[in-house]
């Protein structure tokens, strides 16, 4: 599955190590830069910087899936359908989205710290668009029970900011990757899940 | 390495640090009792020394005040003021664009310069709003709170009877420099001073450069035009940190070019947008800071921003203007950090303990040669200690039979931890067809 990290970054795997690290070093090099790193005499603003994107390169290893599935469940055609045949086991619909596209933003702050004393914050924003097309599914019962075919297009920018005096914002990193839906989302048995289902709904606790 | 081994390498490190031991005793012998006052006038000074860092210094406080600016052609004051007890250090603002930022400098609560000698309490921008908004500025105040220390303000006025020109405001005698300011009077008929550089120079005094807008022929203005470099000065026991400019690296944008044929650009302007925070090291207090182009100029004479100190406390430098040039100038960003100064003990002149270096002049906290008596120097003293609570650790390390081997992570190392992440869906941007 791609992560937010892999269309930043670049693969971890598989492939070398080499490009991810550089783009990784890179971003840390725009980081310190952007003068969101404030001169100490612990470690140089590069040090500090490149600690803060390793950090933040981690939080950012999670499959792309997740976000497309929460879209889903936020607002779509699908979710609708889904509202539509849930505790209705007979009934179906198939869905066609021409286009479906939405925005995402994660904010994360990280303490970068020396002694255990904390040195510096850094805080970026990773904001994710998405734009899929000719995605066909079947909803039966609340969940998605079919895919049959789709293509998303990914465009992912991390900013830093700042809330000093002013806001500051410069980009550290950008990546843009087109996947088949179908190779990114996994449909457990039975399907997934779009809306609560009955069961689980009259479920006590 | 196995246990033998490790008696042995105890065994000599012990005998060498008896033999350093013995040396070092038989060279202070001949001045056991001075010495002995040495270590003592040592600890005083050194508890003296930590005593000082919070008495003198005290904290930093940051005024802000922010202001609604009309248009007008006319300069108007926007003055931020330190609480009372507080020493005035710095100041500075954050501005917008279109904005003409023509004063800068230390002055009483009603926005009157500091005159020389005199105390500034509070910080005064005067800004030309020329444009037709009512945009809003921040005009910031840094004080010093808690501490000893006091300020004053030095000035130097000239005659703008050159294009461009440079000059600077120096401390008296026994003052360090803490930050700086300007002034250039505003006389748009007859041209306009802009300040483009206002920073500290490396015989730390406060310097400003300046390029005269809006006029081709100086020879007509002089006599019309000054300007006013001022320098904000700090008493007391305490000296100005090591001073390292930072870069400033403008990126630039897309050029707008404008022509009369296609292909042929006949002007071009490029977008220049950039910032840079820089701060003060542990036990330091920042006091100013500033920019200085070094090479090329300024996209605009009044692309500053904002140049001013943030409580966290950082000086931030802010710079968004365009230039015909396409190449960006280099700009260094430079901050001012005060440190407590180690006042040493002076020993008695009766005393008769012989401590020659104790009575000498102010010290750097740094410089501890005046804890140098009778041939050996504190250091020596505490490589000795050191030495030895290193043999008694690796002895205990080998009793023990290596049975501490749990390694601690590295205390010294950075690290990085995730405060906080939050996530949302822009609704605004859900689109579909079906």
């Amino acid at each position: 599955m791609t992560t937010i990290r892999d269309i930043l970054f670049g693969d971890v795997l598989p492939g070398n190590v080499g490009p991810p690290a550089e783009k990784i070093e890179a971003a840390a090099e725009r980081l310190a830069g952007a003068g969101a790193v404030p001169q100490r005499g612990e470690a140089p603003p590069a040090a500090i910087a490149r600690t803060a994107m390793s950090k933040v390169a981690d939080v950012l290893d999670f499959p792309v899936n997740d976000v497309l599935v929460g879209a889903w469940r936020t607002r779509s055609a699908l979710l609708q359908a889904a509202r539509e045949t849930v505790g209705k086991p007979d009934a179906h619909k198939e869905v066609t989205l021409k286009t479906y596209s939405f925005g995402w933003d994660h904010d994360v702050d990280v303490d970068v710290t020396f002694n255990h004393k904390t040195i510096a914050t850094v805080s970026v924003v990773a904001a994710i668009g998405v734009d899929i097309t000719g995605l066909v599914a079947v909803v039966r019962n609340g969940r998605i029970a079919e895919l049959t075919s789709g293509e998303m297009t990914i465009s992912a920018s991390l900013t830093v900011s700042s809330n000093t005096v002013v806001p500051l914002s410069r980009p550290l990193a950008e990546g843009k990757r087109t996947l088949p839906v179908l190779a990114e989302v996994t449909l457990p048995n039975g399907g997934l899940p779009l809306v609560q289902q009955p069961a689980e709904a009259s479920r006590p606790g | 390495m196995n246990r033998a081994v490790r008696v042995r390498l105890g065994a000599m490190l012990c005998a060498a640090v008896l033999l350093l031991a013995a040396t070092g005793t038989g060279t202070a012998a001949t001045a056991a009792p001075a010495a002995r006052n040495a270590t003592a006038a040592a600890g005083i000074a050194a508890g003296s020394s930590a005593a000082l860092r919070v008495d003198q210094l005290g904290r930093l406080v940051v005024h802000t005040s922010i202001f609604e600016v009309e248009p007008t052609g006319q300069p108007q004051l926007f003055t931020t003021a330190c609480d009372a007890g507080e020493q005035l250090v710095s100041g500075g603002y954050a501005s917008a664009d279109g904005m003409r930022l023509v004063f800068s400098y230390p002055s009483a609560a009603d926005g009157t310069p500091t005159a020389d000698g005199a105390q500034p309490t509070a910080w005064t921008v005067g800004i030309v709003n020329a444009a037709k908004t009512v945009p809003r500025v921040q005009v910031s105040a840094a004080c010093l709170a808690g501490g000893t220390a006091t300020t004053t303000v030095s000035s130097n006025t000239k005659i703008v009877d050159q294009s461009s020109l440079s000059l600077s405001a120096a401390c008296p005698g026994g003052t360090q420099l803490a930050s700086g300011g300007y002034a250039s009077q505003w006389n748009p008929r007859s041209g306009i001073a802009a300040v483009t550089g206002s920073y500290p120079n490396p015989d730390d005094s406060w310097g400003i450069d300046v390029v005269l807008v809006g006029i081709s022929t100086p020879a007509a203005v002089i006599g019309a035009n000054t300007v006013t470099a001022f320098a904000v000065c700090v008493d007391g026991s305490v000296q100005l940190a090591d001073v390292t400019p930072t870069p400033l690296t403008l990126t630039p944008g897309t050029p707008n070019c404008t022509g009369l044929s296609a292909g042929i650009a006949v002007n071009c302007v490029t977008p220049f947008t950039g910032n840079q925070l820089v701060g003060c090291a542990d036990g330091q207090i920042l006091s100013g800071g500033g920019y200085q182009v070094t090479d090329g100029a300024l996209p605009g004479p009044y692309s500053v921003l904002v140049n001013a100190p943030v409580d966290k406390p950082v000086w931030i430098v802010q710079v968004n203007g365009t230039s015909s040039v396409p190449t960006a100038p280099s700009l260094n960003v430079t901050a001012l950090c005060l440190v407590a100064v180690a006042t040493p003990v002076s020993s008695s002149p009766a005393g008769g303990g012989g401590l020659p270096t104790t009575t000498g002049p102010r010290r750097d906290v740094a410089d501890n040669s005046f804890l140098v008596v009778g041939g050996i120097s504190a250091g020596v003293l505490l490589l000795i200690v050191l030495a030895l609570l290193a043999a008694l650790a690796l002895r205990r390390s080998i009793r023990n039979g290596g049975r501490e081997r749990r390694q601690r992570p590295p205390s010294s190392a950075l690290t990085a931890v995730v405060r906080a992440q939050r996530s949302a869906y822009r609704l605004h941007d859900f689109r579909e067809t079906t």
